[in-house]
């Protein structure tokens, strides 16, 4: 049987960037070079395709969002794993990102392009 | 009988105006958003390399987050908390990029963003915010978001959203966590300039009562005695 399932993933990346260079780009064509190199080396049967990347920002809810609270460590925690440049090797334009160059999606929450498969 | 009632009238204003003077602090003071208030064009600087434009998304709604100019000359109109909830706004704005936005929407949006206000609230949460454009997606510097309401019982939903931006509260000193948890359920008066967030409609009757904030805040006051003292001090 042909099964599919699409799965919603938060991901939060973090680096030293030029403060004027969008780093919400930069972190969807990190994003792309990570699964790229991720379904590289995969050789089982399964087929990823990533429909949507929109960078979250303003939130007003959480799920720490209490009265008094404040989510200092909210950027950094949550890492389960970090990669470094060299473990992303393959490009923005592998399997993986040349399955999302299909065009802008709809914009994100901070009007930013969402990249979506056509 | 006359004169005593012209007497009474004039001593109520006097009242009135002193007690606007001296920042005697009170309930949900303020009247309705002026017609025919300035709008100043925005100060702006880099701060810790960061353009005023943040380093992505909207950067028309960027620059106004980012101004840091204090008033229209040091001024902020009193309005009342119950008025900016009931600002409306053109449902075609919402999570339209600026640029993209008509001429007739920028001209109704106009009209009340960009006009340096005063109001008194309950400051119900706060929150550190995640990284965000504005703020070039700095870990280091980013929003504190906070809820104003009109009532201490009331819940996010019936409140305005006002944020402290990282550009305002390096020249704040005492603007930290702590201060702000401590500000928690107290009665606040909160001055900054109104901007219109249209990027958040699905945070409505939610998180937020309106997408009308007041963003930047350039100055906190809590009621210490029957009088508005600044958090600075």
């Amino acid at each position: 049987m042909k099964k599919g399932v699409s799965l919603r993933v938060q991901v939060y990346i973090e680096g030293e960037d030029t403060p004027a260079n969008d780093f919400a780009k930069t972190g969807q064509n990190f994003l792309l070079q990570v699964l790229a190199a991720g379904m590289k080396g995969y050789t089982g049967p399964y087929l990823l395709g990533v429909k949507q990347i929109m960078p979250l920002e303003g939130s007003d809810d959480g799920d720490d969002d209490s009265n008094n609270s404040d989510t200092e460590d909210d950027a950094s925690s949550g890492f389960l794993a970090s990669w470094s440049g060299t473990n992303s090797t393959a490009s923005a334009s592998g399997p993986a990102g040349s399955a999302h160059s299909g065009g802008t999606g709809p914009s994100g929450p901070s009007g930013e392009p969402a990249q979506e498969l056509p | 009988m006359r004169r005593a009632g012209r007497l009474v009238i004039l001593v109520g204003a006097l009242i009135a105006l002193l007690a606007a003077c001296t920042g005697t602090a009170g309930g949900d003071t303020g009247g309705a958003l002026p017609s025919n208030a300035n709008h100043p064009q925005p100060k702006e600087e880099t701060f810790q390399g960061c353009p005023p434009g943040g380093d992505g998304g909207d950067q028309t709604l960027n620059i106004k987050k980012n101004r840091i100019d204090d008033g229209d000359n040091g001024q902020f109109t009193d309005v009342s908390l119950t008025n900016l909830l009931a600002l409306t706004w053109p449902k075609d704005v919402q999570r339209v990029a600026r640029d993209n936005w008509s001429a007739s929407d920028n001209a109704t949006i106009a009209q009340s963003e960009g006009i340096a206000v005063r109001t008194v609230g309950y400051l119900l949460a706060y929150r550190h915010e995640g990284t965000e454009s504005p703020n070039c997606h700095s870990v280091d510097y980013r929003d504190f978001h906070m809820w104003l309401a009109v009532n201490p019982t009331d819940s996010k939903a019936d409140a305005m959203v006002v944020e402290v931006t990282p550009r305002v509260n390096a020249i704040r000193s005492g603007w930290t966590s702590s201060t702000f948890s401590s500000l928690v359920g107290q009665q606040v008066r909160i001055s900054g300039w109104l901007l219109m967030d249209q990027e958040h409609p699905e945070q409505l009757g939610q998180t937020r009562a309106t997408l009308w904030e007041i963003h930047p805040i350039m100055h906190i006051e809590v009621d210490q005695g029957g009088n508005w003292t600044s958090v600075d001090s």
